[in-house]
């Protein structure tokens, strides 16, 4: 049987875990410490890599809880004082705890004993690839391991092993956007060092390049742009027109506080490079909320949602405004850069950022407002008068407007008809004052509600690079 | 040391190891020991695969102890709300 996960189709030269060209170290390790020590600097830097999508490094979380479960740890090292070989104790730890989840009632419960048993076997040897990265053959695949070749570059997978839908190895693959097929029992011997194209949807394999959905789908007639926090991500995409939000708390939530300026440079000028002449419109940083910083945002809010963030932080640590403010000026000598100001809730903050930009010589650059306080929308004739541009922020504008906030996954209530009237009002004024206006929200990325968006007037859709094809292919489908 | 305990109602379908860890986290950052009782057995919250076995699920009442130096009062009401709301999940 085949299990696919949704994601498309990619190719690539294929190379191989638990095959001919495969490196499986065996952990010769006998010091329990280490062992633990080892894994948890692993996952650590997995959920540490603020590249990826929250969701992709919780479970990283997972694993490092796990690996402080004393019911795993001590019980195996007291295996090992009584004369077990290491080895030993772990499978059998493992597989004694596993058998107790095996047995849940819950299904779900039941699950999550393949997630244990992958947390058993990164601790009893490391399997790494080749450095490739097209598609990986293997017979069997951790999460971490998963996280390890993506990292490489890896972007498809073909297992030996079955997949289930509801592992973390394929929750996993879903938010890095790896397309998976498992349960092949074809040999794939033969395939290793050949061009191989996989598709995630449907499980098909074949051998040479095959054009993907995407490049199939000239997705070029539509104003899609990418959302970006890192020049990683912008490198790697392809067919946008733009980035249309480059998320610049990176560093911040990096390093948890202020980064060196020199840092900050760095980062933003290898952004713009990344970019190629595109135009990239930088976000000021846009703490507060589900993104604290020590330092900078404040402890102890009743209500961070509704508390100090975005430019409110900015107006108050007049440094860090002005800092960031020169470090984009600097990137913007290596190519077309705009500022975008997030969590603007009237006129005068606007003015006053744009006060701040033109005393450090920056009058020049465009500077727009993030629409995604229902205020900034009601005030959109003012909001005009100091603004260059637009940028419509749907998820905390729908957590506004409908009293939900984005992690009660509740979908929008009435076919979003309250949002899109107050959207398409603002819309519709900004337009007719010459301002132009985008959407970096995930409303963007959801082909539900694309074509709806250039309907009231959006002139372009702003997503992750992974949403391109099927927001393209509702685009296609509409006109 | 100070001690506080309260009553929690579960919320969730299942509780799995994500708001297990989820928790443990923010115990840790609340600078606490916690423990959860459930049915006469008592549990630290860093023991995630026996807690995982206690297949708590939406209506069960878990009695949370809380031990610090601070304010564990303070401690606990954030805990026992972050436990009710959810574990951090769609309830």
């Amino acid at each position: 049987m085949i299990i696919a996960t949704a994601t498309g189709v990619v190719g690539g030269v294929a190379s191989g875990i638990g095959y001919r060209t495969a490196t499986r170290r065996h952990n010769s390790n006998n010091n329990i410490d280490k062992l633990f020590a080892l894994a948890r600097r692993r996952y650590q830097r997995w959920a540490d890599d603020l590249s990826l999508p929250t969701e992709a490094r919780e479970l990283a979380h997972v694993y490092l809880a796990l690996l402080d479960d004393p019911d795993l740890y001590q019980t195996i090292a007291n295996l090992v004082r009584k004369g077990r070989p290491l080895a030993e104790a772990i499978t059998s730890q493992f597989e004694k705890q596993a058998r107790l989840l095996d047995g849940a009632l819950h299904p779900y419960l039941r699950q999550r004993a393949g997630d244990l048993r992958s947390l058993g076997s990164e601790l009893l040897g490391i399997e790494a690839a080749e450095g490739e990265t097209g598609i990986l053959l293997a017979t069997s695949l951790t999460p971490l391991g998963l996280y390890e070749a993506y990292e490489k570059g890896v972007r498809g997978i073909v297992l030996l092993d079955t997949l289930s839908p509801t592992s973390h190895l394929a929750i996993l693959a879903g938010t890095l956007g790896v397309s998976i097929v498992a349960g092949v029992t074809t040999d794939m011997q033969p395939w290793l060092g050949q061009t191989l194209s996989i598709d995630g949807a449907t499980g098909h394999i074949w051998e040479g390049e095959r054009l993907s959905t995407a490049q199939q789908l000239n997705i070029a007639p539509f104003p899609l742009w990418l959302n970006a926090a890192s020049e990683r991500e912008i490198a790697t995409a392809h067919g946008y027109k733009g980035v249309g939000l480059f998320r610049t708390e990176f560093l911040y939530l990096q390093c948890g506080g202020v980064p060196t300026v020199d840092n900050e440079v760095e980062h933003y000028v290898a952004a713009v490079k990344a970019a190629g002449g595109k135009q990239i419109i930088f976000r000021l940083l846009d703490l507060g909320s589900d993104k604290p910083v020590a330092g900078l945002t404040l402890d102890r809010e009743p209500n961070p949602m509704l508390g100090e963030r975005g430019v409110r932080i900015l107006l108050r640590r007049r440094d860090i405004l002005e800092r960031q403010l020169k470090a984009l000026l600097t990137a913007s000598t290596f190519g077309p850069l705009s500022i975008m100001v997030p969590m603007v809730v009237s006129p005068y903050e606007m003015a006053e950022v744009r006060a701040a930009l033109v005393d450090l010589g920056g009058g020049h650059l465009p500077l727009g407002a993030m629409l995604e306080t229902p205020a900034s929308l009601l005030m959109i004739d003012e909001m005009c008068a100091v603004s260059d541009f637009f940028s419509l922020g749907t998820n905390d504008l729908s957590a506004y407007i409908y009293a939900y906030c984005r992690s009660s996954h509740v979908p929008l209530p009435d076919g979003a008809d309250a949002l899109f009237r107050l959207m398409g009002d603002a819309v519709r004024q900004a337009k007719q004052r010459g301002r132009g206006v985008g959407v970096c929200g995930e409303l963007a990325g959801d082909p539900q509600y694309a074509r709806r968006l250039l309907d009231i007037g959006c002139d372009y859709l702003s997503m992750v690079a992974s949403a391109f094809t099927r927001v393209g292919e509702a685009l296609q489908h509409s006109s | 040391m100070n001690e506080a305990t309260c009553w929690v109602v579960i919320g969730n379908e299942i509780i799995h190891f994500r708001p297990l860890a989820r928790l443990r986290e923010l115990c840790g950052r609340l600078q606490v020991d916690v423990r959860l009782s459930f049915r006469g057995d008592t549990l630290s919250v860093s023991n995630i695969l026996a807690l995982t076995g206690w297949e708590l699920s939406r209506g069960d009442k878990v009695l949370v102890e809380v031990r610090g130096h601070g304010d564990v009062e303070a401690a606990l009401r954030t805990i026992a709300e972050f436990i009710e709301k959810g574990f951090g999940e769609a309830v």
